[in-house]
């Protein structure tokens, strides 16, 4: 019940990217506000702010999207913007999780050069240390099915934050089904 | 709530006799010296009274006569008379007057405490008397001299030697915590001791999780972000000096310090989550599990032989028990589908976890050889158990009180003591070994 919202929100917010890319050239850069809980809705309807630089990172989870992946657009802020989901207690990528990969690899074979961190999270339920384990375990599931599909190992690190730090601050299945994640962002560890 | 002189004799009449109907007698009055394993469940309590302390700061007596309540009370041995239920006024001499003290048996106390304090040069002196009102006898009595600001815990001191004198166990908890204090973007080690300040250790700006002393109480391991990924520190409890231990990929977490300066871990070196033995500097000296799927949160037995953890090779998380050679583990919980964060007692006979109940974490205790869990917390979510270096207390995180603190619970009474009150969050205590 709670994964339908979520999918045809990242429907929509795809569909409208994919309707701005046209209109926008290479050389502009269109930048997306975003922030957690709001969607860019309605084509063409598209604010620009800047965001601050991903700096040093000091092993905090990334809110919003690095300035890394906006250098590289739409697609860039794609990348880092959708999460690959997990159900509860579970370190199984689903049929949307494999899906939400292959992107995320197609990416990754576009742009050679770019380094990635697969961050593994948890939903607030659960003890901390087990948590640890459980988000190292979504992070090794996500860098496993992109190594099958050809990414080099090298190109990714994992790091577990447990539930420590969520996506979602509530605290209803809602929320707790957009904790449950894989985040990947552009970057190593220590960017 | 008040309670009535009155009823709180018929209380005492009315458990004196289920006492005897149900249980060993326990004689109270004719005899104060009991035989009360304050690890056993309680099931009946003195009654004492703490009037005001003989002070020419009439404050100053009344604020200590409530410490002493508060302290009296967290123990889980006395029902406190409330002060508002009778005449609490200082008897005026810590050598109260025969008929002063039968005022107080006439209320129903087995004890009372009668105390005084005043300045002496830069310090202050307090004195401090345990009577049995009845017999018109001081059982006993000590006198105390130091800083103002430590008179809080002479009081305590007091009320520990009260519980030693009547049960032969400690009754006060005491000692340093380690602790973890924050928000979300931050969290920071912090050391108190008990019934004082909390210290700030680290100034990371980042995750820093698990504290664990070493078993000389001189660096406390905890699994910290500031690399950027989670990895070993040794922080020194005194200068907060730190150290960094070697990691091995980018899964260090939840530390363990065992004799001999040996450090287990739970690393992903090789794709899968084992517990390892590391030396103090992070070297790999063993790998402890072998077995695919989260194997985690290690603790040394107290002569460091065994180790317990939690795996979910069982499905759900679980307990184990493994040597610390290695071997096949032993697995220690059977009730309740989720079983965390073990924790051996220094008397090596009980292992202390976090439980999943109703949704909600309650800490439990379990014999280390295995057998039947005893639930010692009900109130809000319990995590994180850490025990006294006697065996008598575990520490824990509570919500009781809503957002997480660190409380302290008499194992034998399940009495509960809040003793953090921060801002933020504070979790995942560690009881310093010495």
């Amino acid at each position: 019940m709670a994964y339908h919202p979520h999918r045809w929100t990242v429907i929509l917010v795809l569909l409208t990217l994919a309707l701005t890319l046209p209109l926008g050239s290479c050389a502009k850069k269109t930048v997306v506000a975003e922030k957690p809980g709001e969607e860019a809705l309605g084509a063409g309807n598209i604010t620009e702010e800047s965001l601050e630089a991903g700096g040093d990172r000091k092993g905090r989870a990334r809110r919003g999207v690095s300035a890394r992946a906006q250098a590289y657009g739409p697609e860039g802020i794609a990348f880092e913007s959708e999460d690959v989901l997990f159900e509860f207690d579970s370190a199984t990528l689903t049929g949307d999780s494999r899906t939400v990969l292959q992107k995320k690899a197609d990416f990754m074979r576009k742009h050679p050069e770019v380094q990635i961190t697969v961050e593994g999270h948890c939903d607030e339920r659960g003890s901390s240390d087990y948590n640890l384990g459980l988000g190292q375990k979504r992070a090794d599931a996500a860098k496993a099915y992109l190594v099958d599909l050809g990414v080099a190992d090298a190109r990714m690190a994992t790091v577990s934050y447990g539930k420590e730090q969520p996506q979602d601050p509530g605290h209803d299945e809602s929320a707790w089904a957009r904790n449950r994640r894989a985040h990947l962002v552009i970057g190593g560890i220590t960017d | 709530m008040t309670r009535t002189v009155n009823s709180s004799f018929f209380s005492l009449l009315v458990s004196m006799v289920l006492g005897c109907i149900l249980l060993s007698p326990v004689a109270l009055g004719a005899q104060a010296r009991q035989d009360i394993d304050v690890r056993a469940p309680i099931t009946q309590k003195y009654i004492i009274a703490v009037p005001h302390l003989v002070s020419g700061d009439a404050a100053q007596g009344t604020a200590l006569a409530g410490q002493a309540e508060q302290s009296l009370r967290a123990t889980g041995l006395f029902t406190v008379l409330d002060p508002g239920t009778y005449n609490a006024a200082s008897p005026g001499s810590v050598t109260p007057p025969r008929d002063r003290l039968q005022y107080y048996a006439g209320l129903g106390c087995n004890l009372v405490i009668v105390g005084g304090v005043q300045p002496a040069g830069p310090h202050v002196a307090l004195e401090m008397r345990l009577y049995d009102p009845g017999a018109g006898q001081m059982l006993l009595g000590k006198r105390y001299q130091g800083p103002a600001a430590d008179r809080g815990r002479m009081v305590n001191q007091f009320v520990d030697e009260v519980v030693r004198y009547l049960t032969g166990k400690a009754g006060v908890p005491k000692g340093r915590l380690a602790f973890i204090s924050g928000g979300t973007d931050a969290r920071e080690l912090y050391v108190m001791d008990i019934g004082g300040t909390p210290r700030q250790l680290t100034r990371f700006g980042t995750l820093t999780l698990t504290p664990a002393w070493t078993p000389d109480g001189q660096e406390i391991i905890v699994c910290s972000y500031r690399g950027g990924y989670p990895a070993l520190y040794a922080v020194n409890a005194a200068s907060g000096a730190v150290r960094k231990l070697k990691s091995h990929g980018t899964l260090n977490v939840t530390p363990a310090a065992g004799p001999g300066g040996l450090v287990a871990a739970t690393l992903n070196k090789d794709r899968d989550q084992e517990v390892y033995l590391l030396d103090r500097s992070g070297n790999i000296t063993r790998r402890l599990t072998n077995s695919r799927g989260i194997d985690i949160s290690p603790a040394f037995s107290p002569d460091g032989r065994q180790l317990a953890f939690v795996s979910n090779r069982a499905g759900g998380p679980q307990v184990f028990v493994v040597g610390a050679q290695g071997g096949e583990p032993r697995r220690l919980t059977y009730g309740g589908n989720y079983n965390v964060s073990p924790a051996w007692s220094p008397k090596g006979d009980l292992i202390a976890y976090a439980g999943r109940v109703g949704g909600r974490f309650q800490i439990f205790t379990i014999p280390a050889g295995g057998g039947g869990a005893r639930q010692l917390s009900h109130d809000g979510g319990n995590e994180s158990p850490t025990w006294s270096p006697d065996g008598n207390f575990i520490a824990c995180s509570s919500t009781r009180d809503g957002q997480a603190a660190i409380y302290v619970i008499n194992v034998g009474t399940g009495a509960a003591t809040r003793v953090t009150t921060m801002p933020g969050i504070q979790t995942q205590p560690a009881w310093c070994p010495r």
